[in-house]
């Protein structure tokens, strides 16, 4: 479960990124976070893998918040957490195959671990014939789907999906949005950025709603225009915690 | 971390020395360049302290006694001087005048000896000392003595500043010249360390803990800091060779003061290897440990 309290984040030149937020999504959940550029979509992922640390408030990943955790524990988080971004970062030296086993390599797994791994990552991704390819090689739905499988093959409960379809065209994003769904159906807690309208409302799952730094909706199986909550809709964190202490939320 | 990774952080080390091969040959010749120029510098000071302490050691303390001293008192002095200084004189020589003036005839055979004799000239006490720095101690004392005309000391007060101006003065200066390379090896990493910022930024995305991150540039800083010290020691011993050749030829007299043994020249590239060696395990370590912070 991920679970973020009254977090604000403020970066250095004075941006305030995020005001106030909480959200919680719960183990084997799917959930966009949608909203225009700069409402803190992406530093909200940011905070999830420990790429930023909030000016206030608590991220809980798996029961620890690690706002609290040192920068020895870092790496331990990361490898509990795989992220896809929009510009792929593949090593364009290395071929899909080795690219994804490099997530195996920096964590010290066996060889023969490796082996096995590798070729199922790449097969969940339906990229195994392409195993030798070298990222030029590839379309970009194709080097998008390599490095979802770098972000699975260490098997982690948690995936990040950072703008994932924006250098897609609509059919590869379509694909991509299946497979994460995919992967979601067998047990990973997924959450993508986007602002890509026609995925989110395909997919009909929940759906956070940012502006301005702040969570101005959050909706099981919405759609992206769908803002205001309606009868039904998920309490965010902060609505649990005002009725823990005895007031209606908004 | 185990095995597995430092194997595979061998293999990565050295797939990206050979992909970045112009910027691997750019940093070994800075390397290389800046230990020459380090080796060098410590060739020479090496050749200035050797000649000033071939100097002081060959330097002797001349005691003369005067003409009326007996032989006799004579010894009694240098027996004096050998118990009381013990510890500094390394010999001491009592020639009696007969010895002394033979010597002189010796030296200056052409010298008109017309009406010169022995009894013209003095004993003479010929003190080395194992102490050089301690001399001025001796020649008060026997300055002080009344059987004692004069003492000569020779070169040893200039030889002794220079020799001491060159020790702390090179060791000051080398100490300069070994930050600068320091400082020329560790950007030289760095360039190489932003040249792969996005692969560094994918091995902290997938929990890659900072040694491991470190481990790769720490292995290619030490393979540039001794390829570089080998390739810029071999330069400078092929081409100290031929200067050593030439002043030895041009200037015979100096030949005694050059250092050009084989044992002393396989110690300097002994020694350039070992800093280049350190450097570029530091340099990157520095390097590497800048950047991570700043991220």
């Amino acid at each position: 479960m991920i679970s973020l309290v009254n977090v604000s984040l403020r970066y250095p030149n004075g941006a305030l990124a995020l005001d106030n937020v909480s959200l919680t999504i719960e183990k084997s959940d799917f959930c966009f976070l949608v909203g225009p550029s700069g409402t803190g979509k992406s530093s909200l992922l940011k905070l999830i893998y420990r790429e930023e640390t909030p000016t206030q408030g608590q991220v809980i990943v798996g029961g620890s918040d690690i706002t609290r955790i040192s920068k020895r524990q870092i790496p331990l988080l990361r490898r509990r957490i795989g992220v896809v971004f929009q510009d792929f970062r593949l090593l364009p030296r290395k071929t899909a195959s080795e690219n994804v086993g490099y997530a195996l390599d920096v964590i010290g797994v066996s060889k023969r671990d490796k082996h096995k791994r590798v070729p199922k990552a790449l097969e969940l991704v339906d990229l195994l014939e392409k195993a030798d390819a070298y990222p030029d090689q590839l379309s970009a739905g194709e080097q998008q789907r390599v490095s979802i499988a770098r972000a699975l093959v260490n098997n982690p409960p948690i995936l990040l999906a950072d703008e994932p379809t924006g250098n897609l065209d609509p059919d590869a994003s379509w694909n991509i949005i299946q497979l994460l769904s995919k992967i979601n159906v067998k047990g990973t807690t997924v959450a993508v950025a986007t602002h890509d309208r026609d995925i989110v409302d395909r997919m009909s799952k929940r759906v956070v709603t940012l502006a301005a730094g702040k969570i101005v909706a959050d909706r099981e199986r919405a759609t992206y225009d769908h803002s205001e909550p309606e009868r039904g809709a998920r309490p965010t964190a902060a609505r649990e915690a005002g009725r823990a202490r005895g007031r209606v939320g908004p | 971390m185990n095995l597995r990774a430092v194997e595979f952080q061998m293999l990565e080390t050295s797939q990206n020395i050979r992909r970045n091969g112009l910027m691997t040959a750019a940093a070994v010749s800075n390397a290389a360049a800046c230990l020459f120029v380090l080796g060098a510098f410590v060739l020479a000071l090496w050749n200035v302290h050797s000649l000033t302490q071939t100097l002081v050691e060959e330097d002797r303390l001349l005691v003369y006694f005067h003409r009326t001293t007996e032989l006799a008192a004579a010894q009694d002095l240098a027996d004096e001087i050998k118990t009381k200084f013990g510890d500094i004189v390394g010999e001491a020589t009592l020639h009696d005048r007969n010895e002394v003036f033979e010597s002189f005839i010796r030296a200056n055979p052409d010298y008109p000896s017309g009406g010169l004799d022995a009894s013209t000239f003095m004993h003479k006490l010929e003190i080395r000392l194992s102490d050089p720095e301690r001399w001025d101690e001796i020649r008060r004392f026997a300055r002080a003595d009344p059987r004692v005309d004069d003492v000569i000391s020779g070169q040893q007060q200039p030889l002794l500043k220079l020799r001491a101006m060159t020790r702390t003065g090179g060791l000051v200066l080398a100490a300069f010249l070994g930050c600068a390379t320091l400082l020329t090896i560790s950007n030289t990493i760095r360039l190489t360390i932003y040249a792969r910022r996005r692969e560094i930024a994918i091995m902290q995305m997938v929990g890659a803990t900072p040694g491991f991150i470190r481990l790769p540039f720490l292995l290619e800083g030490i393979f540039l800091g001794t390829v570089g010290a080998a390739i810029g020691g071999a330069a400078l011993l092929a081409g100290y060779s031929s200067v050593v050749t030439w002043v030895a030829e041009s200037i015979p007299a100096f030949e005694r003061f050059l250092v050009y043994g084989t044992g002393e020249l396989a110690g300097v590239f002994g020694g350039l290897m070992a800093v280049g060696l350190l450097f570029g395990l530091f340099g990157s370590w520095l390097s590497v440990g800048r950047y991570l912070r700043e991220q």
